[in-house]
């Protein structure tokens, strides 16, 4: 089977958004939405005054600017002319470590974000109270939820940030236009959650001695800069990789070089 | 307008009478997943995700509705035919939206439940996710899961089953997947000649137990019993260079170059045509196949002398086959259409 079919099966993502609806349907539907309101438990207050919420902020660079799509953008090192139409990524596993050295996982957490949207903040919650030194995410999506059928949230298959054909998240979309190369585009869709070509680096970040003072009922913020011109920091380029579709070595490759363009700046307690 | 409101009032007092209560999800023994007991332990385990009559109904309306295509053609159940042991009716490569032809030929849905991944290549791991790469094929039903989602929340025909099944009338992708992979668990094929013997060693005749010891002599070990696959990846010798590269579009691994699930071949007398390509219309020529497979690297090493089979041997094996056609499989009323 031809390479070029199988990228026909992976780029189809029309998205189409009529919405019809009758009176009688509404009508339903608010008499459900009473019904099940009426009845619905509440939900655990999992807040006990020892435990707070965290807000990561992931702030958008491109070599120390700010990175928007459909901006023109020059490589630092590559001297590529290139523009991004999507740049979209998943962030999971985030864990903090504590001034006694133990990391402290956040309840279970995966956050896509994407660069189109103005602000792209995920609340760590139920993060113990204490004082913090250090934070860990993964850059992408776990093996676990890789394997173990249909996924809700920000996991959902309707996200179109996932496989079809060869099961597994797609990590890292990122799509525009470059100067160099054949076609004049780049399309890289990162994953691969296995084996040799795992893409799913953790990544560790130190508050370089600042202190993330968690309480309850606080919500203390970590900035974190997020720049995609590391893509081609580790020797790839548009024209010598115009185009990646599955987990392989160039996706692994890609993703790692990503991974050095996540960094801490600062954070508000 | 008010005939409508009044024709949903038996539905909300069934939503009310069910959103309460602990338990919305009445289990019938037609619905429950019970697997044999001449069966190994399936893989895909309901669980905490026990099947309910409603979350096998929803998916079978999802797996027989045609609007989830992107022209309104096809279905699931359009290439997946119960009378085919829910393989396609017969034809080499399978036909999607606006005509358009498949890349390979369309596996039966049966006995889901057993295998550890799914399609020719193996590139899907999980029964849940098996539904998006059909709808979202651009040669298949050619939809994003989002307009699926759309069409399915649009369709208020769907509204009471959703909420019976998930207590929410607005589906969400997982709720389409899971009630899917319910609908595809439920259909179990183990009621063949073939089961019977295994179960009480009686039930097939001498032509076939001839079938069935020449295909513990020379099949099994792939095709092993009582799934009549070992849901492995070989290279049966079809091509010297196979066109398609099976198992190595997943792998990137050379060694896997050619290589293809191995397929149960129970129900083969009604999945015709065979192979990943669907190059052989009946079974005397797929079985033929093996007494001279072609030689290429990936060869599967059992199969590199060929299997030495008389005609004779051939039309015992056919006949031990076709033991393994399960009329109750093609008839029950549970996955009709």
């Amino acid at each position: 089977m031809p390479q070029g079919q199988l990228s026909a099966i992976r780029d189809h993502n029309q998205q189409n958004s009529l919405f019809m609806s009758s009176i009688s349907k509404f009508l339903f539907l608010s008499a459900v939405a009473l019904l099940l309101a009426s009845c619905s438990e509440e939900e655990p207050n999992t807040n006990h005054g020892t435990s707070g919420e965290v807000v990561l902020k992931l702030d958008h660079r491109w070599d120390g600017n700010p990175f928007a799509l459909n901006q023109s953008l020059s490589h630092p090192t590559t001297a590529e002319e290139l523009s991004f139409t999507t740049f979209k990524y998943y962030i999971s596993n985030v864990e903090l470590k504590s001034t006694d050295g133990n990391w402290h996982q956040a309840s279970n957490q995966y956050f896509l974000a994407d660069a189109a949207q103005g602000e792209n903040q995920l609340a760590v919650k139920n993060v113990p109270a204490g004082s913090y030194t250090d934070i860990r995410l993964m850059l992408g999506v776990d093996s676990l939820r890789n394997v173990s059928g249909a996924q809700e949230g920000a996991l959902a298959v309707s996200n179109n940030m996932f496989w079809s054909w060869n099961t597994g998240y797609i990590f890292v979309k990122a799509e525009g236009t470059s100067s160099t190369g054949n076609s004049g585009q780049f399309t890289y869709h990162l994953g691969g959650f296995s084996g040799p070509n795992a893409a799913n680096p953790l990544i560790e970040l130190s508050f370089n001695g600042a202190l993330l003072e968690v309480e309850g009922g606080s919500a203390p913020q970590v900035h974190l800069m997020v720049d995609p011109s590391h893509l081609w920091n580790g020797g790839e380029t548009t024209a010598s990789t115009p185009m990646v579709h599955m987990p392989g070595a160039k996706a692994k490759a890609l993703m790692m070089s990503l991974k050095n363009g996540i960094t801490w700046d600062h954070n508000h307690n | 307008m008010l005939i409508r409101m009044l024709r949903a009032l038996p539905i909300l007092g069934w939503v009310m009478l069910a959103s309460c209560s602990a338990d919305t999800e009445e289990l019938g023994t037609p619905y429950a997943f019970n697997p044999p007991e001449h069966f190994p332990t399936p893989v895909y385990g309901l669980g905490e995700k026990s099947p309910s009559a409603y979350g096998f109904k929803l998916g079978k309306k999802l797996f027989y509705d045609r609007q989830l295509s992107s022209d309104g053609s096809v279905s699931c159940g359009s290439c997946h035919a119960q009378v085919h042991a829910f393989a396609d009716h017969n034809t080499k490569l399978s036909m999607g939206v606006e005509g358009r032809l498949g890349i390979r030929n369309a596996p039966p849905v049966f006995n889901m439940a057993w295998h550890p991944a799914f399609m020719w290549d193996g590139g899907i791991n999980h029964l849940e996710m098996v539904p998006v790469a059909p709808f979202t094929h651009p040669l298949e039903m050619n939809l994003t899961m989002a307009q699926v989602l759309q069409k399915v929340n649009q369709d208020s025909s769907y509204g009471f089953l959703a909420q019976q099944a998930f207590g929410t009338p607005q589906l969400q992708d997982h709720h389409l997947l899971k009630s899917l992979a319910q609908f595809m668990t439920l259909i179990v094929s183990s009621g063949s000649k073939y089961d019977m013997y295994l179960t009480t060693g009686k039930g097939l005749n001498a032509l076939e137990l001839k079938g069935l010891s020449l295909f513990r002599q020379h099949c099994s070990h792939c095709h092993s019993e009582p799934l009549l696959s070992d849901f492995s990846y070989r290279n049966n010798g079809l091509d010297s260079l196979s066109e398609d590269p099976g198992r190595a579009v997943i792998t990137l691994d050379p060694a896997d170059h050619g290589k293809f699930k191995v397929p149960s071949l129970r129900n083969a007398e009604l999945t015709y045509p065979y192979m990943h390509d669907g190059r052989f219309m009946t079974l005397e020529q797929a079985i033929g196949h093996y007494r001279f497979p072609q030689a290429t690297p990936n060869l599967d090493p059992s199969l590199s002398a060929g299997i030495p089979l008389s005609d004779q041997d051939i039309e015992a094996l056919v006949a031990f086959i076709k033991s393994t056609t399960d009329e109750t499989l093609i008839s029950d009323t549970r996955w009709m259409e």
